[in-house]
């Protein structure tokens, strides 16, 4: 059903939603034209496409201001350039030993942690679970809308 | 202020009656400054202090007899910058009792005084005081007390009065950051910026564990770092999930930009834009050019071409209008409510 309950004006939940459902448009304009059952390829192909929609616009409405945020479109760019020969060596191993252990792993799950040292780290972590929060609110609000439009289309 | 004040003036006047004002160096020097013109000011000895007229003398001290007797309150000037070092020792604000203070300060005091002197110091308080017996013993116990902390006060003290007197003549500016050093630890420029750091991740940490539910009840930096770390990859895969089913549903969703976008943001100027369409949309879309061109040709370009190569350009080109950082979300909504119409 449709939520009607008047929602936060929330700033950064707009900015990311009009991005993400910009993507969402275009991508489904390319759908819509190739035949309706998928392959599995091409499902899986459409998933990673929608998933790097995703954090492409999440990224991109946050602005460079970010340090996640930039790493997260540099990833994407070179995903998308499919450019798998990058140096894989470590930016900054000095970051390393001023951090105690449980950031290690903190870095590996947040974009571009490694090169931040462990403040920074954990600045850039609070805000970019506030973003992916956001991010998921409202993929699954599009989901709800859209299955609750099409079955009172059906019925 | 109050209760240092309060806690102070006992100190202060056993201090001036009891101890060597110009021993002790810099911190009660202010003091000679408010005593007004003592033919020694640069005294230092406590007979100095008897050697003033005694008008004067009644009006440095209290009304009562010179002998220190537990006095009331006395009428001192409260100084900003003495009550400043006198709050320094916050171990002797806790202190009630006078003779102790006594003890304490004339302890104090001799930390920069040899300390032989503190002995016919310690046997004119000891004379002054009202209860000797009791006394005596708190005084070695205070005394040891301040001696194990004398070389880190001495420290801390130059570092803090530095401070002060830079603070006395500036006013506003500190060239310092005022970090109070806590008993036990080190000073020295090295562990302090340390602290500092160590203070700012804290309270980073702090930020997390509101941020993250559950987090709360957690104490210890490691598990809520777990915590943190699991609740990051659980939204990551939960985008993973929604985009799949995003994916899988994609095809029969046109889109419905109006109805999705009044669901989410509830603001009118969505709605407002979306209801007038042709004419005001135009002339704005004219001056976006470029961007609508931008827009325009990953749209024409799609069905044509639907091979295998134009998969990965296809793959590209909605990101590479998102991968450049954009205008504000109004323009967006424009561009969406575009789009709409020409389908």
């Amino acid at each position: 059903m449709k939520s009607t309950s008047p929602q936060n004006p929330n700033p950064l939940k707009k900015k990311l939603a009009s991005r993400f459902l910009k993507a969402m448009k275009k991508l489904s304009h390319k759908i819509s034209s190739s035949p309706s059952p998928p392959s599995t390829a091409e499902r899986r192909r459409r998933h990673r496409a929608v998933r790097a929609a995703a954090y492409a616009s999440m990224a991109s409405a946050v602005g460079p201001r970010r340090a996640w945020s930039r790493a997260l479109l540099r990833k994407l760019r070179s995903k998308a350039t499919a450019t798998s020969g990058r140096k894989t060596a470590r930016r900054n191993p000095r970051n390393i030993g001023t951090r105690f252990l449980g950031l290690n792993e903190l870095c590996d799950v947040v974009p571009g942690g490694k090169a931040m040292d462990s403040c920074s780290l954990l600045s850039e972590t609070g805000h970019y679970i506030k973003c992916l929060r956001a991010q998921v609110q409202i993929m699954r609000e599009i989901l709800d809308s859209s299955s609750s439009s099409s079955s009172s289309r059906i019925l | 202020m109050e209760p240092n004040v309060e806690a102070v003036q006992p100190q202060f006047r056993s201090g001036i009656s009891g101890a060597k004002p110009g021993g002790m160096g810099c911190v009660f020097g202010d003091i000679h400054g408010l005593i007004p013109g003592p033919p020694e000011t640069d005294g230092t000895s406590f007979t100095a202090l008897l050697e003033l007229p005694p008008p004067q003398a009644v009006e440095l001290l209290v009304k009562e007899d010179f002998p220190a007797k537990p006095m009331p309150p006395p009428i001192f000037p409260s100084n900003i910058a003495l009550i400043d070092r006198a709050s320094m020792f916050s171990v002797f604000a806790s202190a009630d009792n006078p003779p102790e203070s006594t003890n304490i300060l004339s302890a104090s005091s001799s930390m920069k005084i040899d300390s032989v002197k503190q002995e016919p110091l310690e046997s004119e308080n000891q004379r002054n005081s009202s209860s000797p017996a009791v006394s005596n013993q708190s005084l070695k116990s205070i005394k040891r007390k301040e001696r194990e902390k004398k070389v880190k006060e001495s420290s801390k003290k130059s570092k803090k009065v530095g401070a002060n007197e830079a603070s006395d003549g500036s006013g506003e500016q500190l060239p310092y950051v005022h970090v109070r050093a806590r008993r036990g630890q080190a000073t020295d420029s090295h562990s302090l910026a340390e602290r500092a750091r160590r203070e700012k991740i804290n309270a980073r940490m702090k930020l997390l564990q509101d941020l993250v539910p559950g987090c709360n009840k957690i104490s210890g930096t490691a598990m809520v770092l777990d915590e943190i770390i699991n609740h990051v990859q659980a939204l990551q895969r939960q985008v993973e999930f929604l985009s799949m089913r995003l994916a899988a549903v994609n095809p029969r969703i046109d889109f419905n930009l109006d109805a999705l976008l009044a669901v989410e943001s509830e603001s009118s100027i969505d709605n407002s834009y979306l209801g007038m369409f042709p004419p005001s949309i135009w002339p704005e879309g004219q001056i976006n050019g470029s961007r609508q061109q931008q827009y325009q040709q990953p749209w024409l370009m799609d069905p044509p071409s639907m091979g295998r190569v134009d998969d990965t350009s296809n793959f590209i080109t909605p990101e590479n209008s998102l991968l450049s950082y954009d205008s504000p979300a109004n323009s967006a909504s424009l561009h969406s409510s575009q789009l709409k119409m020409e389908l």
